[in-house]
């Protein structure tokens, strides 16, 4: 009874064993070629189950998906000589199955060294043509189209679709990098010497239009200030006249009069006079004498 | 190697005497009792019979067991974010919503399931050309989903490497084409530009991937120039505040000399008017002694001269010389009669002449009153 079960399950191993010898599935994504001792017998197969003879045929499977081959720090130089460390990458996917694995034998690095021999030549060229501001600031979809063009027949040949070829990144060689220091730490200081020029200037500039209205109100002012004083001393004046010329000899005397008030008779002076003058005119006499007025 | 050797102990293969295994026996028929009154009358043979039927009872129910097993490992659940790709034999079935599932277990079919609504972010911070071959560092970040799970994982080998590269590519692309002014302003045609190129390219892969956005977080200058910008932006600051203070100046020297002049004209006309009344008083005095002096000319004349000598001898020391009566010699020591002060002595002023007062426009000089003739200072 046991050995029944025994060879049961024995024979249930056997059968799953050679069933699993005899399908294969592809999957979404993935491509399979079918080959008897090296040739190719089908490499059409969609994603799914399929069948095989076990033990002869032989199934190998491949990635259907983009592939990405990085490049890194590639030198290459400009039409002005300097020379650029560049980063790109190569998307590319199988086309054409049989040519591919004709061509490379199933190998990625064989299909990416044959590849990237072909577009680095090609970027070389494009990169020659250029000056490094240009290969900056170029389109880089049409940088793409150019190296694509001419790296496409190679890839056709390997049954491969070159979908991408784009530059990741441009790194400068440290003494290019120092010299873009320079120039802009340069540019800076032209910069500030500018704005501190611009700023002295227009502080000038402010500061004499200042002491210019200044002047120009002060010298109106004064211009104004001595005319009115003009005016006061011209009425005044005309006051005077018009007064004293009513009598002129009297004025004099009388101002005379004012005058010897104000000047001679002071404090500490001393007068060494001869008594001729009409105030002694009674000093000596009683009697009036003629005097000289 | 069988599991009996003939003519030897009966074993099985778990390799425990006999004995053992009818223990095992019970729980094994315990638990498939537990099983058929679960699944009805499923596998193994009727609950009756012992001895060699349990044996293959027991198998019975222990695939059974895994046969469960198998066929629970086919249920799956896909959250409210996420989405589930079923694929029979490798090839693709259908997608799944959130929810729970069930698929025909391995090796027939199998799920993978994609977080099809979370933002996934990939930043960036390098140092970058710009347009002018100036070098910037750049700080960004770019938002992406994953919207088409079976493009997602079926396009593209390398996703994230991928996203990272494209990213920096059309980052480093959209700064080479703007200038250093407009890297630092953070200019949305820089990000605009990235994010067009991006898709673009991304599109092109077909890789089911939508960006969201592109952002700048942080642009600046290398540190090697760092410092000479820093001193261009403080000249603008020291340009803006000489001009300030040159109007403060301004502020301040023009509304002087504005008041400065109007007092200078107020001034002016403050004299005008006192000279003129200066002017009028002396005059109206004048004229009104010029009237007396019209009635009567010899003895106000008289009058006048006689008050104003005695004003000018009172006060002064003098020495009356008669030259006429002799032609002597005469000493007189001068210094000696200089130097003292005199207390000259004077008795009080005529009220009907009063004294002139002038008074001039700087200083005022004493005026001649009762208290200032009596030598009081």
């Amino acid at each position: 009874m046991q050995n029944r079960i025994l060879y049961t399950l024995l024979a249930l191993i056997a059968v799953i064993l050679v069933v699993r010898a005899s399908v294969f599935t592809v999957s979404e994504g993935q491509l399979a070629i079918k080959s008897i001792g090296g040739e190719i017998v089908n490499a059409n197969f969609h994603p799914g189950l399929h069948f095989r003879i076990p033990l002869v045929e032989e199934v190998s499977r491949f990635d259907k998906r983009l592939i990405t081959q990085l490049y890194r720090q590639e030198s290459f130089l400009t039409r002005e000589q300097e020379q650029l460390k560049v980063d790109f990458y190569v998307k590319w996917r199988i086309d054409n199955l049989r040519r591919y694995y004709e061509g490379t034998g199933g190998a990625e690095e064989a299909a990416n060294d044959r590849l990237g021999e072909t577009i680095k030549d090609s970027i070389k060229t494009v990169v020659t043509q250029r000056t490094l501001q240009q290969v900056v600031t170029a389109d880089r979809g049409e940088f793409t189209e150019a190296t694509m063009k001419n790296a496409r027949p190679a890839a056709e040949q390997l049954g491969i679709d070159l979908v991408d070829v784009r530059i990741t990144k441009i790194d400068l060689p440290q003494q290019v990098q120092e010299s873009v220091f320079e120039r802009m730490r340069a540019t800076f200081k032209a910069q500030a010497a500018k704005l501190r020029a611009e700023g002295v200037e227009s502080s000038d500039r402010i500061r004499a239009d200042a002491n210019k209205q200044q002047t120009e109100i002060l010298a109106d002012a004064a211009r104004q200030a001595s005319q009115i004083r003009g005016q006061g001393d011209a009425s005044a004046s005309e006051v005077y006249s018009r007064s004293y010329s009513k009598n002129a000899e009297f004025y004099s005397f009388y101002r005379s009069m004012q005058s010897y008030r104000e000047a001679i008779g002071t404090q500490g002076d001393l007068l060494v006079v001869a008594p001729d003058s009409s105030y002694f005119k009674y000093f000596n006499k009683s009697q009036p004498q003629p005097q000289p007025k | 190697m069988a599991w009996n050797e003939p003519g030897g102990e009966k074993r099985n293969p778990w390799n425990r005497p006999q004995q053992s295994q009818n223990d095992l026996d019970d729980v094994l028929r315990n638990i498939q009792r537990r099983l058929s009154s679960l699944f009805g009358r499923g596998g193994g043979s009727g609950g009756g019979s012992q001895g060699s039927g349990g044996f293959g009872k027991s198998l019975g129910s222990i695939l059974l067991l895994i046969g469960a097993v198998w066929i629970g490992s086919g249920i799956y659940r896909v959250d409210a974010q996420e989405q589930a790709v079923v694929l029979r034999f490798g090839k693709y079935l259908h997608t799944m919503g959130p929810g729970y599932n069930w698929h025909l277990p391995w090796p027939i079919e199998r799920k993978i399931i994609v977080n099809v609504s979370h933002v996934y972010s990939v930043v960036d911070d390098a140092s970058m050309l710009t347009a002018d071959t100036n070098l910037v560092e750049v700080k960004s970040a770019v938002q992406y989903v994953q919207h088409d799970a079976l493009k997602l994982l079926f396009k593209v080998r390398d996703v994230d490497d991928t996203l990272t590269q494209v990213s920096e590519s059309a980052m480093r692309e959209a700064v080479g084409q703007a200038s250093l002014d407009k890297a630092l302003a953070f200019d949305p045609s820089i990000t605009d530009r990235a994010k067009f190129q991006l898709q673009r390219t991304l599109d092109s892969y077909d890789m089911g991937i939508h960006i969201l956005g592109v952002k700048l977080t942080g642009v600046s200058v290398p540190d090697a120039v760092q410092d000479a910008q820093r001193d261009a932006i403080k000249a603008d600051k020291d340009r803006q505040r000489s001009q300030q203070d040159a109007e403060t100046y301004r502020n301040d020297v023009v509304p002087r000399a504005r008041g400065a002049a109007a007092k200078a004209v107020l001034d002016a006309e403050a004299y005008r008017l006192q000279v003129l009344a200066l002017a009028q008083g002396d005059t109206a005095r004048f004229d009104q002694v010029l009237a007396q002096y019209e009635h009567a000319p010899a003895v106000t004349r008289e009058r006048m001269y006689l008050e104003a000598m005695e004003n000018v001898y009172r006060n002064s020391r003098k020495v009356i010389i008669d030259t006429k009566s002799g032609n002597s010699m005469m000493y007189l020591p001068l210094d000696k009669l200089i130097s003292p002060g005199p207390q000259a002595i004077s008795g009080p002023n005529d009220t009907m002449t009063l004294p002139p007062v002038r008074v001039p426009e700087v200083q005022v000089s004493p005026p001649e009153d009762p208290a200032r003739a009596r030598g009081v200072r």
